[in-house]
């Protein structure tokens, strides 16, 4: 399980440029270009989930995140005009300026076939069907990574958010039908909601990371770019073992560090922790 | 590709594990390091009157060897994961997927999951030989579960990457016939496959897979 200690933030667009070589100086690192898919399965209502185990413990229903890496040679301008050569026209941290409408920031095509091939449909009809395409086999070895969340620790002392996560990283799917989504509704859970998120990433000593993104909610139907106008800065850092006191307090120090020196320009708070709550009753997040 | 199969023999004695070693001495290359394996198995808790048809248990075994992998099966499909966060693939770190640390599938799913899926049964194999012969591995172990002695667990692999059906079985009959000599008879043997697409992906943990699917199938059937 890993700890992660995190701040957030935001900047407007046209701050983008002073931000990237603000921190460019202060991390002494370049920005390096990511970006992810990311579905969000929840409990199948069909199923009496109760809230406690078979010992009698307690058990919060939660939901499960399925995310995955979207090569950077399937990522497209958003704004461009021309809607057949979407090609980006530099692909590192500048793309994030030409990402400022809803439309998604890859060709949407090549995403498409890149969750099938992993067995995820993101059409309605995607829980009930999935043996349909069955001989739709594939080379897939798309690797994803599952995790679960606490809800972020309580108190109003915390001067950072803290999240406990757990994560397991699927190297691999088989069977014949090669599907995700078949083993995810097998284990009790349907997809949910998936989104893209892109944005710049800098490393900074100490293991903190600072990512800058734009994220869209994605929809076979209709996509929406839900930080229009901005993007949403996050610094975090990752404790691998969740018992090591002395790293907690480390990287809480680190954090704070880079808030004061921000201070004036980014100014970094902690989120409402209910708005990263991801039981299953808790609302959509997005 | 290479081939695998698992024997399993409830009947057998502690002992067994050292006669088939001696009887098989005479044809080992050399002896590798030591493995050992998990195996554990999952019931649903939930109630679902409407879609019974998805079988109400899941299966995960885990390798100490194989990259340390772990296997979730249900119904007949698998996922593979790791438990080493070494093996992470970097891409996912990189792109913000996962935050470098993994832990074992079977443990997310006593812990987190538990309200759907309680576990059911362990049965662990510690400290096996891992013995070479000229063309195959063999894996034996005596397996244990929490009431005790469980059997004589052998797990065979080809070595040649490229053997033939009918190659390989002259490999495991040959192995039986040990088994029967030193009186090891009432055992179980799965070649099964999994997945019938030998142009599927990547083939190493494909194997895995596999081999998962024939320890399910001697263990539980």
């Amino acid at each position: 399980m890993v700890q992660q200690l995190s701040l957030f933030s935001a900047i407007d667009d046209p701050s983008y440029d002073l931000f990237i070589s603000t921190i460019k100086t202060i991390s002494g690192n370049p920005p390096v270009l990511f970006a992810n898919v990311n579905t969000i399965w929840n409990l199948n209502p069909d199923n009496e989930v109760q809230q406690i185990n078979k010992k009698n413990q307690l058990v919060e229903p939660n939901r499960i995140k399925l995310s995955t890496n979207v090569p950077l040679d399937i990522l497209a301008d958003s704004d461009s005009s021309d809607s057949q050569s979407r090609a980006p026209r530099q692909l590192d941290y500048t793309l994030m300026k030409h990402l400022q409408t809803d439309a998604l920031p890859v060709i949407e095509g090549e995403l498409k076939s890149l969750l099938k091939n992993s067995g995820i449909n993101l059409t309605s009809d995607s829980d009930m069907n999935v043996d349909s395409d069955v001989k739709q086999s594939n080379n897939n070895n798309q690797a994803w990574s599952l995790s679960m969340s606490d809800i972020p620790a309580a108190g109003t002392s915390k001067k950072v958010s803290i999240q406990l996560i757990s994560e397991s990283s699927i190297l691999f799917t088989d069977s014949n039908a090669s599907s995700l989504t078949a083993f995810m509704n097998g284990l009790g859970y349907i997809l949910d909601y998936s989104y893209i998120t892109v944005g710049s990433k800098f490393f900074f000593p100490d293991n903190l990371i600072l990512d800058a993104y734009k994220i869209w909610n994605f929809d076979s139907d209709k996509s929406t770019q839900l930080t229009k106008g901005g993007l949403l800065l996050k610094a975090y850092i990752n404790v691998s073992k969740n018992t090591d006191i002395e790293r907690i307090n480390q990287a809480e120090k680190s954090l704070l560090l880079l808030q004061k020196e921000l201070q004036g320009f980014v100014e970094f708070s902690i989120p409402d922790r209910q708005s990263m709550d991801s039981r299953s009753e808790a609302p959509d997040i997005i | 590709m290479t081939r695998t199969a698992v024997i399993f023999n409830e009947k057998a004695t502690p002992d067994a594990l050292v006669e088939f070693k001696d009887a098989l001495s005479n044809t080992l290359t050399s002896i590798l390091e030591p493995w050992s394996l998990e195996f554990k198995t999952f019931r649903k808790t939930t109630k679902n009157e409407r879609s019974s048809n998805s079988s109400n248990i899941m299966y995960s075994v885990s390798f100490a060897h194989h990259d340390k992998g772990t296997v979730l099966i249900h119904d007949k499909y698998a996922i593979i994961t790791t438990n080493n966060s070494n093996d992470i693939p970097k891409d996912l770190i990189l792109n913000t997927c996962s935050t470098g640390t993994t832990e074992p599938i079977d443990n997310l799913l006593a812990l987190r999951l538990s309200n759907i899926w309680s576990q059911r049964q362990g049965i662990r194999g510690d400290a096996g030989e891992t013995l070479q012969t000229t063309n195959l591995i063999v894996r034996v172990v005596n397996l244990f579960s929490s009431t005790g002695f469980k059997g004589l667990l052998i797990e065979l692999n080809s070595l040649d990457d490229d053997v033939s059906e009918e190659e390989f079985k002259i490999s495991v009959d040959h192995v039986q016939t040990v088994l029967k000599d030193i009186n090891c008879k009432d055992f179980k043997l799965s070649t099964d496959r999994l997945n019938f697409n030998e142009n599927n992906g990547n083939r190493k943990l494909n194997i895995l897979s596999d081999l998962a699917y024939q320890y399910i199938q001697v263990l539980e059937y």
